[in-house]
């Protein structure tokens, strides 16, 4: 009876949430520097165009990007942040305060370094980026893993991966420094960056979105409805996993093999996005009540679409900043609103026995 | 074991001095100052030309009296923070210090309305400056005391002040977006952290707060070895513990609060001198620990000024280009290095990470 009320509860929220979504994305495509009415928006979305050939423009070749670009890259990240959790079993494993997303963009980084500032033939395109993002991420999943079985608290190994974090800092300046060397022409492309940097959707191109759209949906629904059972089993401890018949060891490479796909390829293109992995599990699993993960991981995956879309508005200048400033990276209303969950999550810890 | 720690300071004493003479001559991009211009300035107060003379007194020798200044300061605070904690991790910037001040200082800069609320108090731009430091220090120890004291792990102040420092650096963003006119390459110089912010005039009150820094940290160093024996040992060496530990943060935060708004955020160095520092003299009693980390401190400072200045080097030979470039905010050369040093730390297992 109790299973089937969490069943409704949790259908009922994953519909409370796509209609959360659907509206705010709706409001995504009016809000920004230059507004665009509802009318408009309305016009557009039934009969594809609001008759002004600028708005037109800005819609289908900015908004509608942004838009669907956060709602992906938020659903993958706070799924790779349910699975690290579900790989370290502790709640404050994240991809980006273990540094495994930082590690991506160190990745990038390096991959821009040697194929933009240096002749060494290297060609520069998206694939390239991904496949840096990919090799950087499993490289630092390494190290995090081997620091973890050292290490038994998680303070230290989150130290790690904050650190990781700056050292990636500091070669990004290094870099947008160094385009002011370089050149006027590759200025332009480097000068992104310093927004990559701070984490962005608002550069994402058609192709990119495209690219993370094939390689992350999929992933993303196999994920929720293979992996749930094997990590409900797990939650309650490794022998109870073996005893009941799940092969632990494939679990765990599944579980790092994935999260580090689903946070390589979103961090390739926007940057770390930080906190979203943190805060949408603990929310999601406060809202349902319950730790199955057939339940949790649809609104988890939700919420963090939510999440970053929420987030991307409030960063577009016209929005809560004024639309002369200039425009601001999506860590800064993330690390506001997830920093101090981080925090009560550490000093509770303990006391919740998570 | 004593002879040692002494040559080591000595050296490093005369590399101090003669390391920033190097930058002097080396550390500026400007085509009309050859060496024998340096040379006069040095030694005669001025090259004869008022021009060149703006030039190295306004723009060369700034960064570099400020490197030492720095290097001095903040190595020493770090050093007597991680006695303090009893943790190699701590420094002005892993307990949270650095980005509170950066916080204040940045609402000052950046914001008029705010400056305008310390007009009252503070007569000029710089003394207001001063001021909103000290206010964001004294704010970020409160903090850190109200973590520490409900936190037994060893590395989880380190990790909550972390977690606060991304929490006041996404405030930070948020007030500075919301300010009028920025110019962006200030905001980042500012937020990176960079020794070619430092004027002529910001030099003063940065020396007097350093001296008044060294001071203390001379008569604390009784203290501070007494807390390296622990807590019991100290209390029967007739310390007053809780005295001392206010002691500490107060200096630190003061310091802190005095250098950051004029640099921006330069964030390892007070993690990175002392723990070379150890191995270098091989004791960790204070009365030679405490020189020498100061002292690697202003060399490690010089040393990073003088490759920021000069990163494009190598490029030289892979380009062929004689244009030189904008110089590299000291912040990320000490961030790469720093991140470097502590995953290093933790890796080597937190088990044999420890004071003496």
């Amino acid at each position: 009876m109790v299973s089937y009320l969490r069943k409704y509860r949790a259908i009922t929220l994953c519909v409370i949430l796509t209609a959360l979504i659907i509206i705010s994305s709706i409001y995504s495509l009016s809000a920004g520097s230059i507004k665009i009415s509802f009318e408009d928006v309305k016009k557009y979305i039934w009969e594809g165009t609001t008759g002004n050939v600028i708005k037109d423009k800005i819609i289908s070749k900015l908004r509608v990007l942004r838009t669907i670009g956060a709602i992906i890259a938020g659903m993958a990240i706070a799924l790779a942040g349910i699975l690290m959790q579900g790989y370290f079993r502790n709640p404050l494993a994240d991809p980006y305060l273990t540094g495994v997303a930082s590690g991506a963009s160190l990745g990038v980084v390096l991959y821009i370094f040697t194929s933009i500032l240096f002749g060494f033939g290297i060609p520069h395109n998206i694939w390239g980026r991904i496949i840096a993002a990919y090799i950087g991420s499993l490289i630092t999943m390494f190290i995090v893993i081997n620091i973890a079985r050292a290490v038994k608290q998680i303070s230290t190994l989150l130290i790690c991966g904050i650190m990781v974090g700056s050292i990636v800092y500091g070669f990004t300046n290094v870099i947008v420094y160094m385009g002011d060397y370089i050149g006027e022409e590759d200025m332009s492309k480097l000068s992104e960056y310093l927004m990559w940097g701070m984490g962005s959707v608002s550069n994402l191109t058609s192709l990119q979105i495209k690219i993370m759209a094939i390689i992350l949906i999929p992933i993303s629904i196999l994920s929720i409805i293979f992996l749930s059972k094997d990590l409900d089993a797990n939650l309650l401890g490794e022998k109870y996993a073996i005893s009941v018949g799940v092969d632990i060891k494939k679990l765990k490479t599944k579980l790092i093999l994935l999260s580090c796909i689903l946070t390589a390829t979103v961090v390739a293109f926007t940057g770390p996005i930080a906190f979203i992995g943190i805060m949408c599990p603990i929310l999601a699993r406060m809202l349902c009540g319950t730790s199955k993960h057939l339940y949790v991981m649809p609104v988890t995956a939700l919420l963090g679409s939510l999440f970053l879309l929420v987030a991307d508005i409030l960063v577009r200048p016209g929005v809560v900043i004024p639309s002369s400033s200039n425009v601001l990276g999506l860590s800064c209303p993330l690390s506001i609103i997830g920093a101090p969950i981080a925090i009560l999550i550490y000093l509770k810890i303990r006391k919740l026995g998570i | 074991m004593k002879k040692r720690a002494v040559a080591v300071i000595l050296i490093l004493l005369i590399l101090s001095i003669v390391l920033p003479i190097v930058g002097l001559y080396i550390g500026g991009n400007a085509k009309s100052i050859d060496y024998d211009d340096v040379t006069n300035f040095i030694l005669k107060g001025t090259t004869g030309d008022k021009f060149k003379d703006y030039i190295l007194k306004e723009s060369r020798l700034p960064p570099i009296l400020g490197a030492i200044i720095v290097g001095l300061s903040l190595s020493g605070a770090g050093l007597m923070l991680q006695t303090l904690f009893r943790n190699l991790l701590a420094s002005p910037y892993t307990t949270g210090i650095t980005s509170g001040v950066l916080l204040t200082a940045a609402l000052v800069i950046f914001i008029d309305s705010i400056s305008g609320l310390l007009d009252a108090i503070a007569p000029d731009y710089t003394s207001k400056l001063l001021i909103a430091g000290w206010i964001g220090g004294v704010f970020a120890i409160v903090m850190l005391l109200i973590i520490a004291y409900r936190i037994q792990e060893a590395n989880g102040v380190i990790i909550v002040a972390l977690l606060f420092s991304y929490f006041f650096g996404g405030v930070r963003d948020y007030l500075i977006a919301n300010a009028e006119l920025i110019q962006i390459q200030e905001y980042w110089e500012f937020i990176i952290g960079s020794l070619t912010r430092i004027r002529m005039k910001d030099i003063l009150p940065m020396t007097v707060c350093s001296i008044i820094f060294v001071i203390g940290a001379l008569f604390l160093i009784k203290s501070l070895n007494a807390l390296l024996f622990g807590e019991k040992y100290a209390k029967s060496f007739g310390l007053n513990i809780k005295k001392t530990r206010i002691l500490i943060l107060f200096f630190a935060s003061f310091i802190t609060g005095a250098i950051i708004p004029f640099t921006g955020l330069i964030a390892f160095i007070g993690l990175l001198a002392p723990y070379l520092a150890r191995p270098l003299i091989k004791t960790s009693d204070h009365r030679y620990l405490m020189p020498t980390s100061m002292l690697l401190g202003v060399v490690l400072m010089v040393l990073c000024h003088i490759v920021s200045l000069k990163y494009y080097v190598p490029l030289h030979y892979i380009y062929g280009i004689e244009r030189p470039a904008s110089p590299l905010p000291i912040g990320s050369v000490l961030d790469i290095l720093g991140g470097l040093l502590v995953i290093y730390l933790v890796y080597k297992g937190e088990k044999k990470i420890r004071l003496d």
